[in-house]
């Protein structure tokens, strides 16, 4: 034993370090502990893939479907193949139990939704990918894992979201924290 | 035991693979020198290799006649990739890697060292090459999970051969895969935590490996030189590709600190030149000598270059440059002299 220390001891180094940075890392996390669930909308009117005729808005506390804002620029052709739907897929995030559910208008409408950005207990939702790009994806990429996040201060926690035919350019949108 | 008794007792322990020939050598060349004799911080006295010219003239050989074999293979493939399909893509990478792998664990037992160091070398680095090849035509992507997974069984694979064949190069390969390991996993805990790469946390991680490679090479030649009383050229070749790697995974970050850390970077450049001095490793000397002419040329360049104007610090790179080099050959000979 005595005879290998050096040796020992350079390989436990390594393993020694990565348990200091993942302390370090993912303590952090562990104060992500949000107590309301929020809505989101997909899909969101562009250039290329969708056009939705009404979008959302909260009204005293209550999802409303309006007419789309949304003006095609006029220095862009309109593709022939540019979708044209009634309004962006609804989506409940679950934040207990980490669940994803697609909801319907009507149920939306049930809910007493806070529009935010800041929930009452102080935490925000942020799409799209954080990952660690550059030189960290010479080890694998991983941008799949989450394309959401939870933070509240310093403290962030990655969520996935990800939904069928949903691509990150064509958007999530925030719609609100569930009172 | 009389002379034939131990004459087969050797010949047993060559064929299973207890004792290699450049042990064998050593231990002709060390003869009654014990270990006893040496300081711990071991002063790698090098067996000097009686080979004849034709066993030289085969090591050589072996070398040219295996670059050239791969430059025939890489060029081979390069104009034929599309049209060897599938099955001769992963074949021509993995299966030569394959190949490679038995071929050195065929030939570790015999006198054909040399070539079974190269034929594990050539499938450490067709390994990773052919798993891309297979994920590729196969459209898996190469995740980070998937990284760690295979360094993993890669490093495991490579060190329990090592456990039985004793060959030198399948250390490097090991530590190659877990290095590999170490900075895949780290890079999973950053991104799992979501949190962007710490600049200053990775580079204490680069550190830290740094003085991992040190440990691990320090470990191994005291190990060998505790047995006998001289190490072969590439169990010297071995640890001073790892002191190599120790010292520049501890400058390179240390020098990258900014503010106070300017300052405290001299202090562990020169601790890494003394250390140099103290393992004996020259390439750890000069490559901390290295970074002392850097240092002073990017501390001065940021705290004076203003005051003094760009001539003026011309002027005193050069000498300070000569200088150090001067003065670095001094003390490495005064070292010596005293050691």
């Amino acid at each position: 034993m005595k005879k290998n220390l050096p040796i020992l001891v350079g390989i436990a180094l390594p393993i020694i370090m990565v348990l200091i940075i993942a302390a370090l890392t993912v303590i952090p996390t562990f104060k992500i502990q949000p107590e309301h669930d929020f809505i989101f909308a997909t899909g969101t009117n562009d250039y290329y893939n969708s056009y939705y005729k009404f979008e959302y808005e909260i009204k005293e506390g209550k999802i409303q479907k309006v007419s789309s804002s949304y003006v095609y620029p006029n220095n862009y052709t309109k593709p022939n193949d540019l979708k044209e739907m009634d309004s962006p897929d609804l989506y409940l995030y679950e934040v207990k139990t980490e669940r994803l559910r697609k909801i319907s208008f009507e149920e939306a409408q049930q809910y007493v939704i806070d529009q935010g950005p800041t929930s009452v207990d102080g935490y925000n939702v942020d799409f799209g990918y954080r990952g660690n790009y550059g030189i960290g994806d010479l080890f694998g990429s991983s941008r799949d894992n989450y394309n959401a996040y939870i933070t509240k201060g310093d403290a962030v926690k990655g969520i996935n979201i990800s939904v069928q035919n949903q691509n990150y350019y064509s958007g999530y949108s925030f719609i609100g924290w569930i009172k | 035991m009389d002379k034939s008794q131990l004459i087969t007792l050797i010949n047993e322990k060559l064929k299973d693979g207890t004792i290699n020939t450049a042990e064998l050598k050593s231990l002709i060349s060390g003869n009654s020198e014990t270990s006893s004799h040496h300081s711990a911080i071991g002063d790698y006295p090098i067996v000097e290799e009686h080979l004849s010219t034709g066993e030289k003239m085969m090591k050589v050989l072996y070398i040219i006649g295996s670059v050239i074999l791969l430059a025939g293979i890489v060029i081979l493939l390069a104009q034929n990739w599309d049209e060897i399909g599938f099955i001769g893509r992963v074949a021509s990478t993995l299966g030569i890697a394959i190949v490679s792998y038995v071929i050195g664990w065929a030939l570790s037992r015999g006198e054909h060292d040399t070539l079974s160091q190269l034929a594990f070398a050539i499938s450490a680095a067709l390994i990773p090459a052919g798993i891309a090849v297979f994920l590729n035509e196969v459209d898996i992507r190469l995740t980070n999970n998937l990284v760690i997974s295979l360094s993993l069984v890669i490093a495991v694979f490579f060190a329990i051969t090592q456990y039985y064949v004793r060959n030198r190069i399948l250390i490097l390969i090991t530590i190659i895969y877990s290095t590999v390991l170490y900075y895949a996993v780290i890079y999973k805990i950053f991104d799992s935590s979501q949190m962007y790469i710490l600049d200053d946390i990775l580079k204490i991680a680069v550190i830290m490996m740094g003085i991992a490679y040190y440990l691990i090479s320090y470990g191994y030649i005291k190990n060998i030189l505790e047995n006998r009383s001289k190490v072969t050229k590439e169990e010297n070749a071995v640890s001073g590709v790892l002191y190599t790697a120790g010292t520049l995974s501890i400058l390179i970050p240390f020098v990258t600190f900014d503010g106070v850390f300017d300052f405290i970077a001299f202090l562990v450049i020169f601790a890494v030149a003394y250390l140099g001095f103290f393992i004996k490793s020259k390439v750890t000397f000069f490559i901390a000598t290295l970074f002392m002419v850097i240092q002073i040329i990017s501390i001065t360049a940021e705290y004076f270059a203003d005051s003094f104007g760009w001539p003026f610090m011309l002027i005193l790179f050069g000498g300070l440059i000569i200088g150090i080099a001067f003065s670095s050959i001094k003390i490495w000979k005064s070292l010596e002299k005293k050691d």
